[in-house]
């Protein structure tokens, strides 16, 4: 396990450098504005960036003809899957840590407010990753990007599409988001742990 | 002991398919393996290693195929077109296997690398065929490896470095409890190394036999089309007919009388079997 997540971070290392500046480069920007959005468009960034890091690993992965050797090594397919959903708990994390940090640094919201916006943004970046990762595993690299994309644009595309025929949605049956925010990433953790799991048993099935 | 068994091992591909594949590799011995393009020898060993799903038995140092994980750390593997990732470099991988194998052996692998002058700081991405080629050998070469499994390991390798490999591989042979797997389509490797050859035609094992066996067993038969017709039917496996004449493989014990015949390379009796006697 220790081998793999080497790997991955060394084949990210250098576009993870450039993702880190950006980000630092974005956090500061944020930190000194100060500006009414707060940090939230850096949150979403992280998020993003935390799916797509392993996503690029996979990718060199793919290309390398990776798997079919690493499964010569004394390596378990359930290890391999495994060390990819470790590294998007990793690179969660970081996020969210740097997130944290640029919440405070701004100063536009108090302790609480940034320790649950980067606590979410975590939670994020886990829901994205358990849909992401078994449709790669599925489908590899090339073909998965389009089902990824159609994910993501599809509720966007939903939520246009009513406001065009002003259906207005349900407002939560009066209990307040704020209320439930602090659960969402546990429920995105649940569904992480789920998405292995699948992941695990699509992977046994395949062949290289 | 056998290094590794095969018994009835099927593999159902559209178009292609691998059927009945049985033969023991003992301990302690170099295994050709060869066929061409197609045959099923990459279907073979990826079933051996688990990359594929197969019905039969497989036995790798003593453990099932269900278990084979458990003794990985002992087998060594180079694959065609297996590799590293691109963005990595000969020391990433040092550390990289460092943290897989429990008995990574990292003067060795460093040792090794030298000696196949492979660059420490270039990234894969820019090694050839032949330097990812060098690099899985090294890499297989440097852990308690006591079965190496080697798909095509010379192809892309120039004669010198080839030479070099097979010297290697007797070296790594030396050793009791040592054994090869090696496919190859330069038969003339094979034919310096192995102790035995296992030929595979369109999925199926045409024989598993040693190299002693193999020249017993079979010969080369020269002459015109008529002598040819004359040869006891059963005898023949195979035909080339040329300008001057025909070149027939023949099984030795099926031949009747004292007919001269010439002995038959590993090269020989694989072209003149895939060739048929048609």
């Amino acid at each position: 396990m220790r081998g793999l997540l080497k790997k991955d971070l060394k084949s990210l290392a250098q576009q993870g450098r450039v993702g880190v500046l950006l980000l630092v480069f974005y956090a500061v920007l944020f930190a000194l504005g100060g500006n009414e959005m707060g940090s939230s468009p850096l949150m979403g960034m992280m998020a993003m960036l935390s799916v797509l890091f392993p996503i690029t690993a996979l990718s060199y992965d793919e290309k390398a003809h990776w798997d079919r050797y690493a499964l010569t090594m004394p390596i378990s397919r359930n290890m391999l899957v495994g060390a990819k959903y470790l590294l998007s708990l990793l690179i969660s994390l970081l996020c969210a840590l740097l997130s944290l940090a640029a919440g405070l640094l701004s100063g536009a919201s108090p302790l609480g407010d940034a320790l649950l916006l980067s606590w979410v943004m975590a939670g994020v970046a886990l829901f994205l990753a358990a849909i992401t990762y078994p449709i790669y595993f599925k489908l590899g690299v090339e073909k998965a990007r389009f089902v990824f994309m159609a994910v993501f644009l599809t509720p966007t595309i939903l939520l246009l599409i009513l406001q065009q025929m002003n259906v207005t949605l349900p407002s939560g049956g009066g209990v307040q988001i704020e209320h439930i925010l602090p659960f969402l990433p546990l429920a995105a953790l649940a569904l992480f742990a789920a998405s292995y799991l699948l992941s695990c048993r699509i992977y046994a099935k395949k062949e290289f | 002991m056998n290094a590794l068994e095969l018994k009835n091992v099927g593999k159902a591909y559209k178009g292609f398919s691998l059927k009945d594949v049985s033969f023991d590799l003992p301990e302690g011995y170099i295994m050709g393996f060869i066929g061409e393009n197609g045959a099923g020898k990459s279907t073979t060993i990826k079933a051996i290693l688990g990359l594929v799903h197969s019905e039969g038995d497989i036995c790798v140092l003593g453990r099932d195929k269900k278990e084979i994980t458990a003794v990985k750390e002992h087998i060594g593997v180079v694959l065609e077109e297996a590799t590293f990732p691109d963005q990595l470099n000969l020391l990433d991988v040092e550390s990289i296997l460092r943290g897989v194998y429990k008995t990574w052996d990292q003067a060795r692998f460093l040792a090794l690398t030298d000696t196949f002058r492979l660059d420490r700081k270039k990234k894969i991405k820019d090694y050839s065929r032949g330097m990812k080629m060098k690099l899985a050998l090294a890499a297989a070469l440097s852990h308690d490896s006591r079965l190496l499994i080697l798909d095509e390991p010379t192809a892309g390798l120039d004669p010198v470095v080839r030479d070099e490999v097979l010297d290697m591989l007797l070296e790594f042979i030396q050793q009791p409890d040592h054994t090869v797997l090696i496919s190859s389509h330069i038969i003339s490797d094979l034919e310096r190394v192995c102790d035995y050859v296992t030929f595979i035609h369109e999925g199926r094992i045409l024989f598993s036999m040693s190299k002693e066996a193999l020249s017993e067993e079979f010969g080369i038969f020269h002459g015109g089309e008529a002598e040819v017709a004359a040869l006891p039917r059963e005898a023949l496996c195979g035909l080339r007919r040329g300008k001057f004449g025909c070149e027939a493989l023949v099984r030795r014990n099926c031949m009747r009388g004292n007919i001269p015949l010439e002995p038959a390379g590993i090269e020989d009796i694989m072209v003149l079997f895939v060739k048929g006697v048609n």
